[in-house]
Formats: C-alpha cells, structure tokens, sequence
C-alpha cells in the first residue's frame, strides 16, 4: 500500500468509493492513518510534513488527503470535530492502531512537524478500546 | 430645692449601670487572627516577684499574669525554621523543584539514549514492512506482537516529542519570541516565532527520518541547562525566604479603658523603660497608673458637674437646654405646622368621590384604581405625620421642661431627636410622591369627566374643582416648602448630636491615647533573623496594676516591606494581683451629707433633703484586696466566688461642694466590690465647720462607661 492516499473528489467517476477506499487504509493491520481534509491555508505545508513523517515509518503510518470533504459521511466528519473540545476547527485526524480517532488536530498544529509526529505517536500507542488520546 | 424622689433616682442610677456593667464584662473573644504553628514555637513563662516559675500555655487566652512578674519568651529556633520552610510560597517552590529535578534526570538519559532509539524505531519499522511483504499472511498473534513493538517504539517516540517541544519551546523564548497562539487554529500569532519554530523543527525531523540526533542534541542539552538553572534559582528563592524569615515579638499594657501601652522586651525592641530608670511606684501603685488616674479624675468631675449641673435650674447646662428648645420650637415646630395645615386642607374625600363617580359612570378602570390608591397613600401619610407631629410637639415640651435628673435622659431625648429628620424625610418624600401622582392623573381625569353625560358631568366638574382648590393647589404650594427641608434636617442633626455628646463633656475617647496604634511597624523593633532568635523578657514590676491586660503579638516576617506577616499570634492575659494587693482608681461618689442633709420628721413628717443630699463629686480611691489561690491545691472552694466579687478596703479623698464655689477636700473608708466598680463608704469634709460627715456611693466611672457601652467600649486591637 502507497504511504500517500488522495481521495477522489465529487467530480471524480469514483467519488462514491471514498468511504470505501479511506476504510479499508484504516483497517489494514499495525498501521495508523493520517487523514487531512479539505483545504486549509498552509495545507501544502500540512500535507509535506504529513508525508515526511510517514516516510520515517513507512511500515506504519499512512497518509490520507480527502480534498473534497462532501465525498466524505457527515457521520465522519461529526466525529473528527467532536475529537477536540471546544469549537477549534479540526483539519486532521490520526485513526490509531486500534482503528478510531486517537489524536486530532488544528490547522496551525498539523504545520508543526513535532505537533504532527506527536500524533503520529499516540495513534501507534492506542490499545484495543482506548480511543482518543 | 429638689425633692427627694430625684436623690433616690440617683442612686438607683447606681444599680442600673452596674447590671449594665455586670452584663457586659465578659472577656474579650480570642483574637481571631492567631496562627497555631506559630504559638506553639513559642514557649511562655512567668516568674513571679518570690522566684516562682509557671509556665504558661501560648496558645491559652486571659490566663493571669502576676502585676509584679517577669515574662520570659522563648522561641524554638528549629521549630520556627520548621515553619518558615512550611510557608506556602516556600512549599510551591520546593514542590516546582523536586519536578523540575526528576525531569532533569529523565532528560539527561535521553541524550544517551538517542541513537538507540532511532535503531529500534527503524527495527520495528523494518518488521512491520517485512510482515506487509510477506503478503499480510501473518497470524493473528504475529500482529500482535508487532502491535506492541510498535507501541512501546512510539511510547518513547512521544516522551522523547514533549521533551523536544518544552527544549524548544524554551529556547524560542530565550531568544526573545513569543509563544501565543491563536486559540482556534493553534496558529502562532507572531511570525518570527513561526519562522523560527518551522526551521528548527524542519531540522529536527527531516523528512523520512525518525528524527535528526545532532539537532535532538543540542536542544536537549538546552533542555538540561535551563533545568539546571531554574533548580538552581528555586534552591536559591526557598534558601533566601529562609534566611529572609524574621521574628518580631511585642508586648502591649491594656488599661480597663482599652488604653494600650508597649512595654519593652528584652532583645526585641530598642526602648527604654521610663528613660533607662527603672519605674517608679507609689504606695504600692505604679508611676504609669497614678497619670492615668489624674486623667480619669478629670473625667469623673466632669461628670460629677454634669450630674449637679441637671438637678440645677439655674446651671449653665439647663439654660442652654431650655435654649435649644427654643429654638428648635422655631424652626422644627414652623415647618411640622405648616406642612399639617397643607395636609389638613388635602380633600381626600372629593378624591374618594370623584372615582366613584367615574367608575359608575363607565370611566376606564386603570384611572378609578389609581384615584383610590392616592386616596389610600394620602391616608397613610397623613396617618405617619400626625404620629410624628404629636411625638415631636410632646419632645418640644420635655426639652424645655425642668424634668432632666439624670444622664439617661439626656442621652434618651438626643436618641428622640436623632430620629426626627430621617422620619420627617420620609413623609416628606412620601408627599412629594402623591403630588407627582395627582399631576399625572390630571389630564386622565379631565378626559374621563368630558365623556361623561351632562347631569353626571356637572357633579364630576364640581368635584374636580375641589381637588383642584384643596388638593392638587395645596400640594403645588406645599412643594416649594420643602426646599427648606434640608436646612431642618441639619439642624436636627447637629442638635442631636450636641445633645448626645459635645455639649457635656462626654467625650470620653477623647481622652484615650491612641499611642501605639500600628506599633508593628515602629522603628524600635527589633527584627530578629530565625537563626539567630533570642529569648525575649519582660518586666510587669510597678507598671502593670491588676484589672490589666497584657497582650504579646509574635510575627514571623518576610524581609520584604509591605507584605503581610506570613504568621502571627496574638495572645492575650489578665493582669491580676496575687494575695495582698492595692489598687488606684477614681470614682464618682454620690455624697449625702450628714446633719443637714438627714433626713429629719417634725410631728412625724419627713423634711425633704436639701440640695446636697447625694450630690455628685469626683474621688480618688486607694483600696487594698485580697485574691485567694485558685491554680494551687489548697485553695479552698471559696476562691471562685471570692475573686469574683473581689472586694476591697480602703480610703477615699474627694473633691466636694458642700458650702460654696469652692472646692473642699473629703476623706473617707471605702468598701468596694466588683474591681472597684461599686464603692460604698462614709467620710468627713475637712473644708467645712459644722455637719462635716457624709455617707456615699460611688462607681469607677470609667469602667462603667466602657462595659455599658456609654464610653469608649474596651477592645481587644
């Protein structure tokens, strides 16, 4: 598997496999996925940094883009949001080794290399139900 | 001639002001501000005038303290130290310390630990790729495993991040950047600061590498030296407020009349007790006590002529009270009249009427209602004024009236007085509130009467034109007289509070020095470092006298001026005498003379007494008592009781007036009892030819006043 996943976007012939394409990278076995959405300002810096993490650790971390949120379950989304308090806008996910939502982040966090592998690291330390970090 | 009803008054006067004094002496609360830790560094002892030692309990309020003892403190330098590391500034900063310590050995280790790290990580990553290349046929329990390794890798990977973040973090503010964020994106606010934090993190973990260990390096080592330092700087801070600790000890003398005085430690201040003498005594009565009983026999013949002054038609004091009614008749009485009239005329029943008549006649209900409610207010002002105009007019009568025998009449019509302009004001605003009302209701009732048919409407009008001539006209005119309000309100005022006090010479606190208030702050403490705390002293021999209190405060101090004591205790003990003891005290005595002032029967009438029968005069009394032993085991059962009555024998001279202007000297033997507060005796007027004895009653003025509230109230500061 690529360490580096775009999601089709609405326009696209396969739009309707997103949710398809984007569950089937969480569940792969000892990985962690990485999902930035939309588009953010600095979200080339976001997706750069993303990637140079998941480089370090190839055989764990993917990395996926979802440029166009509405090929994406409002019920995803829902759950993104509400994986930090407060009404901070989250632009980035880490879906740890357990398969669910065990970090997020903000836009100004998924620019920072450290804010980044930090999640990265806490993805990789979910253990079955533990859920958010 | 007075007659003989108004001697026996006075002298149940007596009675009166000593249940009130029995009442109220109570001891005082213990002082609330008191800090335990600091009591109990603190070890107390007496040492009475025969060498006995009693320890005393720091923590223990109004325990007795011998008039003639010396009180040794002792500080317990361990114990203080103890408490000065124990201040909550010192326990946040050792607390902040020890954390910072354990993070600075955690964080050396990493340095070492560094390449390690990045050699499992790429391990774990080599075994996770190597599963994936085998085609994902691994068993579940392979997956597992790896999940583990992988956790544990990243276990270290996310210590090792928040150890990096703080680094540098730390080092960005080293370099003068700031650190704010903007709340909802977590963008840095200043951009220098996103340069610098983009580019070291950019080197820190370069793109495909678990991270960069020479970058790592260097901040980590920043990492250990600004821990090294802030450890360094707390251990400084915690030593320093250590040093930085200071005791103050101070000693106050208390009088019956709340008067404080310091009274020297040893080691502790830089006074000097009566100017490096040691202090003087008289008769067994300190130097300190007989100045004090100077300025209270000055009280007391103030008092004295104030009492003789109110059985006296012709005293200054009645004349100036029969001027005041004058006067206050005037201005008070002219203005209470004519508000009356005012409110005589007000044609409350046309009001009454006229709603009537709107609301059988279909007029809106709003209108008719607030037509009766001013019906209805109107009543009740009129109601309160005439209470207040019958109570003012019956307090004219008793100003100019010759009924005033004693201070409690005074002080009852100046608390009358006092009550009349806050009274007065409220009915005054009470009918300016009617008149605004009647002025907004005019033109509703106008309306409603021109709706009304021709016959009801006639009987309407008529009533309008009533209310128009009694009510809304009077009122009109009656406003403007209520600018002059205030100009009798003032007057009230200040004759109430000339009534009260200034006019008699009461002002007792006046006569309380307010020496020493603030003395924790004087000059002449010594403030003593903890490590090099002394034992303080000092001396109660001839400037203390029984009935006393003597109260130590203890402070533990920071260096810094200004800041509050980090602890204080204030203890509190009753100065007594121990068996045989003298006490000095002036009194007001009630002199009945002998002779012509007997009562006499002729044909088995009694002849009322004269003027001089129980007349007021200032004293001064030497009285010896006796206190039993009430700590020790052979004190008997009786002590309580005894102490407590604690009676005294002794001798009185007074200053009287028997004959003249002049003053006469008497002499006389007491009784006392209750400290001093009640005296009966019987003495001779060394100043007159003939009838030269008299009996008396006396009270120790000062105390009465204080305990029933009538002077300056004993307190504890």
């Amino acid at each position: 598997m690529a360490i580096f996943t775009v999601l089709p976007t609405k326009s696209d012939p396969n739009a309707g496999d997103s949710m398809a394409i984007l569950r089937s990278l969480i569940a792969e076995p000892v990985s962690v996925v990485y999902l930035i959405v939309g588009k953010p300002r600095g979200i080339e810096r976001m997706l750069e940094i993303a990637i140079g993490r998941a480089e370090a650790f190839p055989g764990t971390r993917r990395v996926v883009y979802a440029p166009d949120t509405s090929v994406l379950d409002a019920s995803l989304l829902d759950e993104m949001q509400d994986a930090l308090p407060g009404s901070a806008k989250v632009v980035s996910v880490v879906y740890g080794l357990e398969d669910t939502i065990a970090a997020a982040l903000r836009s100004g966090d998924a620019k920072r290399r450290l804010q980044v592998e930090l999640a990265f690291a806490i993805g990789e330390q979910q253990d079955d139900e533990e859920g958010l970090t | 001639m007075i007659p003989s009803s108004r001697a026996r008054r006075l002298v149940l006067l007596l009675p009166l002001l000593t249940i009130a004094a029995c009442r109220t002496v109570s001891p005082p609360s213990p002082p609330d501000q008191s800090d335990t830790g600091l009591a109990q560094t603190l070890s107390v002892e007496e040492r009475t005038h025969d060498g006995e030692q009693n320890a005393i309990d720091s923590q223990r309020h109004l325990g007795p303290l011998d008039y003639r003892s010396r009180v040794r403190i002792d500080p317990d330098r361990e114990k203080l130290r103890q408490l000065a590391a124990g201040s909550t500034q010192s326990d946040a900063i050792a607390a902040e310390s020890d954390q910072e310590a354990q993070e600075l050995v955690e964080t050396r280790r990493l340095i070492d630990s560094l390449q390690d790290y990045v050699r499992l990580s790429r391990r774990v990553d080599a075994d996770v790729q190597a599963m994936r290349s085998q085609g994902l046929e691994a068993s579940r329990r392979e997956i597992e495993a790896l999940k583990d390794a992988v956790r544990q890798r990243a276990e270290v990977t996310e210590r090792l991040i928040r150890v990096l973040s703080s680094a540098l973090e730390d080092y960005a503010r080293s370099e003068g950047l700031r650190l704010d964020t903007d709340p909802e994106t977590g963008d840095f606010l200043n951009s220098a600061t996103e340069e610098f934090i983009f580019d070291f993190e950019d080197r820190l973990l370069p793109d495909g590498e678990p991270l960069s260990i020479a970058v790592a390096t260097e901040l980590i080592e920043f990492r250990v030296q600004t821990l090294e330092k802030r450890i360094a700087r707390d251990r400084e801070a915690i030593e320093s407020g250590r040093d930085a600790h200071r005791l103050k000890l101070l000693a106050y003398l208390v009088n019956s009349a709340g008067e404080r005085s310091r009274l020297h430690i040893e080691n502790y201040d830089t006074l000097e007790t009566g100017g490096g003498n040691a202090p003087k005594s008289l008769l067994g009565i300190p130097e300190k006590r007989w100045e004090e009983v100077q300025r209270r026999f000055a009280l007391s013949a103030d008092w004295a002529r104030f009492l003789n002054d109110l059985r006296d038609d012709d005293s200054d004091l009645r004349k100036r009270l029969r001027d005041f009614s004058r006067e206050l008749r005037t201005k008070l009485g002219d203005f209470v009249r004519s508000l009356g009239d005012r409110l005589e005329e007000f044609a409350v029943a046309d009001l009454d009427e006229l709603a009537t008549v709107l609301e059988d006649n279909g007029a809106g209900a709003d209108l008719v209602t607030r037509l009766r409610d001013l019906a209805t207010r109107f009543r009740s002002v009129k109601g309160n004024f005439d209470t207040l105009r019958t109570e003012v007019e019956t307090l004219l009568d008793d100003l100019g009236n010759d009924r005033l025998t004693d201070p409690s009449q005074v002080f009852a019509l100046a608390k009358r007085v006092g009550t009349i302009p806050t009274r007065l004001g409220t009915v005054v605003e009470e009918i300016r509130g009617v008149a605004r009302e009647l002025a907004t209701v005019e033109a509703l009732i106008d309306t409603a009467i021109e709706g009304l048919t021709p016959a009801v409407k006639s009987v309407a009008q008529t009533l309008r034109a009533n209310l128009q001539d009694l009510a809304i006209d009077a009122l009109r005119e009656a406003v403007p007289m209520f600018d002059d309000y205030p100009a009798v309100s003032n007057f009230v005022t200040s004759l109430g509070q000339e009534l009260a006090a200034g006019g008699f010479t009461l002002g007792l606190s006046e006569n309380v020095e307010k020496e020493d208030i603030g003395a924790e702050l004087a000059d002449d403490v010594i403030e003593r470092p903890i490590d090099e705390v002394l034992p303080g002293a000092f001396n109660l021999d001839r400037l203390a006298s029984p009935g006393e209190r003597v109260e130590i405060v203890a402070q533990l101090v920071s260096g810094e001026e200004g800041k509050p004591p980090l602890a204080e205790h204030r203890q509190t003990l009753e100065v007594i005498g121990r068996g045989l003891y003298p006490t000095l005290d002036s009194h007001v005595i009630f002199a009945n003379r002998q002779g012509r002032g007997r009562r006499r029967f002729v044909n088995g009438t009694p002849v009322p007494r004269d003027d001089e029968s129980f007349q007021a005069a200032p004293g001064v009394s030497w009285t010896l008592h006796y206190r039993k032993e009430e700590e020790t085991r052979e004190s008997d059962g009786w002590a309580p009781f005894w102490n407590g009555l604690d009676p005294g024998l002794g001798l009185n001279v007074a200053a009287l007036n028997f004959d003249d202007d002049a003053v006469e000297i008497g002499v006389g033997a007491h009784l006392t009892i209750l400290g001093d507060l009640l005296q009966v005796g019987y003495g001779w007027n060394l100043s007159v030819g003939e009838d030269q004895d008299y009996f008396f009653v006396g009270i120790g003025l000062v105390e009465a006043l204080n305990v029933s509230g009538l002077g300056n109230v004993q307190k504890t500061p």
